[in-house]
């Protein structure tokens, strides 16, 4: 099970073959970063300077991601603890010498990606399915708490920063990976109302900020001109849109600024305003063609590592879709969670991309063993 | 295998509501669902709309006001007035942290100020932070790109004409509004007519996009004065010399064209600046031509010798010796010294006091005061000048006797300069009274109203000739190459209720060329301090330049080789 040889590869016809790229993967990825540019191009009213950064990211994305994609999985489960202990060090230095408070973190968003908590999101997944590797499944529930613990320390370290969208997303994708490695029914529905009985030490350790946020989600119309209204205004966009859209550079609500962070957070309302619902519905088929084809590549895995890392990282990418659009459209709390590969952002979209390299890595090197 | 599936159905059901969600908001534009149907929107393409789509004001200009050659006296300029969302400003400040402290700085406000401004108006959407401030500035705090800060276009006046025309053109407020001298009197006509335009505006609430123009702006009607420029800078420079060089109060003359009935001078000295909005107070901003009265003194005798004549209360031989004195009052009124034998030209011509009392007593009451009434003393002369006063001319029945008398050299009767040029203009035209006006007038547009007699106008005229001839009053008002029909006067001034002795308004009024009279123009210096008192001295000296340098410009025919 454990023996595939890593380094013995063989050559194949063919470019994406040769560097090990999924062509599936990666075109549906492309067309969602090229909406992402033109949306992008619109919002700001032309702005190729944004533009022109943007696809300079994208490159660094792609070559970050064709370089990961070449690294033999064995490599990355190496590299995983050292990683880890490494980013939970940095999180501690962040704590002690951290700057920033939390109106400026609102505005200036991406700021902040540049902190260790964006690394986490990749490292959290790949330290569990490490953690998991060589562990018999379904796992002792003693191997459980090690796992949560894995999760929560550095879940519990961002949200003191504060970051509580990077810290819930983190946390989600943790307990998506220990859902996948597997458990008991019995300890699920246990651990679940533990975890709901958590609740209201997290709401006490919440700051102020924070709980407006989660209070205005359910009441929008109490904050106007607070996260209430931006989502208001996010909502009036997208509803504005109609069914074909206002049409390219038309996004009028966007554009003058009545939706906040329109390049950003909220660029899937921009997006909607300007192409409506048809648009909206090419692009979430898009992303679910993504996830899609992660899941799968997860299901023909031929080991826990790979199987468990693929599954969480494929989910793990939708689940930020899903919280993003669940944000504007006023479903979820506003978070302050970028859309994946359309958000203006750089940490953001180098780290996505190396997200998917990783799926491409364990994919193609598993390819080669079963041959 | 139940965790995959628990995994996928927690994914998909979420993916579902989102999908759902959309639909609601996109397909059907509502944000309506179920659990919040009390406060939720519908037809949100409709609010957006309403959120985007303004109604502004277009401004335009105010209209110019020019001088009867063309010359502009009063024109607007486009500035830039700042204004702030204060409501929306204070609700971001409670969120984050804005630093309008370089703005501040720019306009020159204290950030104490500026906090008590965001406390005093905090529900106000549009408030005028600086008003009309050059472009140059503008466009540097447009640089800034604060928040809910942005610029609407306003005009500022600018007064070319300066002092020398300030008092007659006045000012308007900061809004635009007249509020003294011909912009307060023609501020109708002035006023532009705002339009209205649809626009998109955007967060900030900048309009971004003309959608439509609902009304569209009239500017202001342009105003042509009859005033000439030449002449009141001409008239206002006289005048200050001769102020300051008698310690006088103050000065006031009047040009008047008498065939038209065209005001073409209008001056008062001192004036103030009318750029500068801390000198407008006081009684320097009065146009005294029109609102300041006195009692004509003197200059009142031509028309005392007109109504004898007229109503053959004497006839052109009769004769008076004024060395037999006269009673007023229980008391001998006094010539300034005396005089002799005086025909009806020697009264006017030496300007006695006995003379013109003697006349008076001889005229019936009723035609006196039919002739000065008809001349408009005490009543409206209708030029439309904010704060004009009439004066005061008592009806014949309140008259004492001394009154009867006293009227013939202009005490118990009150004028202004302009009434009293009036009246002269009345008389150069040889008995038609025409209309005043500041405004330049058309040929065909002119009426003239028959008061007086025609050749007994032309023979008081021919007397008045005699005042700047030697031995007459006003010899220093004698031109050079113009023949002067003229008349002084002296009279006291009232202090509180009571007659000063020592304070009096030195009077002139002349018509020129006396031979086909073309212009009427009135002088008064009030209280000069230099020497003693009167027209003659302080008032005939400042005819006689003004005239000599004004028409030759006004093209006059000089009438003496």
């Amino acid at each position: 099970m454990n023996d595939y040889v890593g380094g013995t590869r063989k050559p194949f016809s063919g470019l994406s073959a040769l560097l090990y790229i999924d062509a599936r993967l990666v075109i549906p990825i492309i067309i969602i970063a090229i909406l992402g540019l033109v949306t992008i191009f619109s919002s700001s009213s032309g702005d190729l300077n944004l533009v022109i950064k943007q696809l300079t990211r994208i490159i660094i994305g792609i070559i970050t991601m064709i370089f990961i994609a070449q690294v033999n999985p064995d490599n990355l489960k190496l590299f995983a603890p050292i990683l880890y202990i490494f980013t939970i060090l940095l999180l501690g230095l962040v704590l002690i010498f951290g700057v920033g408070n939390s109106a400026d973190r609102w505005l200036d968003l991406y700021f902040i990606r540049f902190q260790p908590s964006e690394l986490m999101k990749i490292l959290v997944p790949l330290m569990l399915a490490t953690f998991y590797a060589d562990k018999p499944l379904p796992p002792k529930i003693s191997y459980i708490f090690v796992a949560i613990l894995i999760v929560l320390v550095p879940v519990f370290m961002i949200m003191r920063q504060p970051d509580l969208g990077t810290a819930l997303l983190i946390g989600m994708s943790g307990a998506i990976a220990i859902l996948l490695a597997g458990m008991s029914l019995k300890f699920f529905l246990g651990s679940t109302i533990s975890a709901m009985s958590l609740i209201p030490i997290l709401w006490l350790n919440m700051h102020q900020y924070q709980k407006q946020r989660v209070l205005t989600f359910f009441n929008p119309e109490s904050d106007p001109l607070g996260s209430g209204y931006h989502l208001m205004q996010s909502k009036i966009a997208l509803g504005s849109g109609g069914f074909f859209g206002k049409g390219f550079f038309n996004g009028t609500q966007s554009k003058l600024g009545f939706v906040p962070e329109h390049s950003t957070d909220f660029i899937f309302t921009a997006f909607g305003e300007e192409f409506g619902y048809l648009g909206v519905i090419i692009l979430m088929t898009l992303y679910l063609f993504i996830a899609l084809r992660g899941l799968s590549i997860s299901i023909k895995a031929t080991d826990n590592f790979g199987r468990i890392l693929t599954g969480t990282l494929s989910l793990t990418i939708f689940l930020y879709v899903l919280v993003n659009v669940g944000m504007v459209i006023g479903f979820l709390p506003v978070v302050g969670a970028p859309l994946p590969f359309m958000s203006y952002g750089g940490t953001s979209m180098v780290t996505l991309f190396a997200t998917i390299g990783m799926i491409m890595s364990i994919k193609s090197h598993q390819r080669i063993l079963r041959k | 295998m139940w965790r995959q599936y628990f995994i996928l159905f927690i994914v998909s059901i979420t993916f579902l509501l989102i999908i759902a969600r959309i639909i609601l908001l996109q397909a059907f534009d509502t944000d309506c669902f179920l659990f919040n149907k009390s406060d939720c929107k519908v037809n949100l393409s409709h609010v957006a709309d309403k959120r985007q789509i303004d109604h502004r004001i277009i401004k335009k200009y105010r209209g110019m006001i020019y001088d009867r050659n063309g010359e502009i006296l009063a024109m607007s300029l486009p500035k830039k007035t700042l204004c702030i969302n204060v409501y929306r400003v204070k609700q971001l400040l409670k969120i984050k942290d804005v630093k309008y402290s370089k703005l501040l700085k720019m306009i020159g406000l204290s950030e104490k100020d500026f906090s008590k401004i965001l406390k005093k108006h905090s529900n106000k959407k549009e408030y005028y932070l600086k008003r009309k401030l050059d472009d140059s500035l503008a466009s540097k705090i447009m640089d800034l790109d604060l928040p809910y800060i942005y610029f609407i276009p306003e005009f500022s006046r600018v007064y070319l004409g300066g002092s020398y025309f300030s008092n007659i053109i006045g000012f308007t407020d900061i809004d635009d509004n007249g509020q003294a001298g011909i912009e307060y009197s023609k501020n109708k006509e002035l006023s532009p007519t705002p339009g209205i335009k649809k626009v998109r505006k955007d967060n900030l609430g900048r309009s971004v996009e003309l959608i439509e123009l609902i009304k569209k702006p009239i500017s202001g009607k342009n105003i042509y004065l009859s005033l000439d420029k030449r002449i009141q800078f001409i008239g206002y420079d006289i005048l200050q010399k001769h102020v300051e060089s008698s310690n006088a109060d103050s000065a006031s003359l009047v040009l008047i064209k008498n065939t038209t009935g065209e005001i073409i001078s209008m001056v008062n000295y001192p004036s103030f600046n009318p750029n500068n909005r801390q000198e407008m107070t006081g009684h320097k901003i009065r146009n005294k031509v029109a609102t300041y009265t006195f009692e004509p003194g003197s200059t009142m005798k031509p028309f005392a010798v007109y109504t004898a004549l007229e109503t053959k209360a004497v006839d052109y031989n009769y004769t008076i010796n004024t060395s037999l004195g006269f009673e007023l009052n229980n008391k001998p009124l006094e010539d300034y010294k005396d005089l002799g034998i005086l025909d009806l030209t020697g009264i006017i011509q030496k300007s006695s006091n006995i003379g013109a009392a003697t006349l008076s007593k001889k005229t019936n009451r009723e035609d006196i005061y039919n002739t000065l009434r008809d001349l408009d003393f005490g009543g409206s002369l209708y030029i439309d000048w904010p704060g004009e006063q009439n004066g005061n001319l008592h009806h014949y029945n309140h008259w004492s006797e001394d009154d009867h008398a006293s009227i013939s050299y202009g005490y118990g009767i009150s004028a202004t300069l302009l009434h009293l040029a009036n009246a002269y203009v009345t008389l150069a035209n040889y008995g038609k009274k025409i209309q005043l006006t500041y405004e330049k007038v058309s040929k065909n547009e002119i009426y003239y109203d028959e008061v007086l007699s025609k050749n007994i106008s032309k023979d008081i005229i021919e007397m008045m000739r005699s005042v700047v001839e030697i031995g007459g009053t006003g010899r220093k008002a004698k031109l050079e190459k113009y023949s002067v029909a003229g008349k002084t006067g002296t009279s006291r001034m009232i202090d509180s209720g009571k007659y000063n002795i020592n304070k009096h308004n030195a009077i002139f009024v002349g018509i020129v060329p006396a031979s086909k009279p073309e212009y009427v123009a009135a002088i008064i210096v009030r209280n000069p301090r230099k020497g003693n008192a009167s027209g003659g001295r302080h008032a005939a000296p400042i005819f006689k330049e003004f005239m000599s340098h004004s028409l030759n410009l006004l093209r006059v025919y000089p009438d003496i080789k």
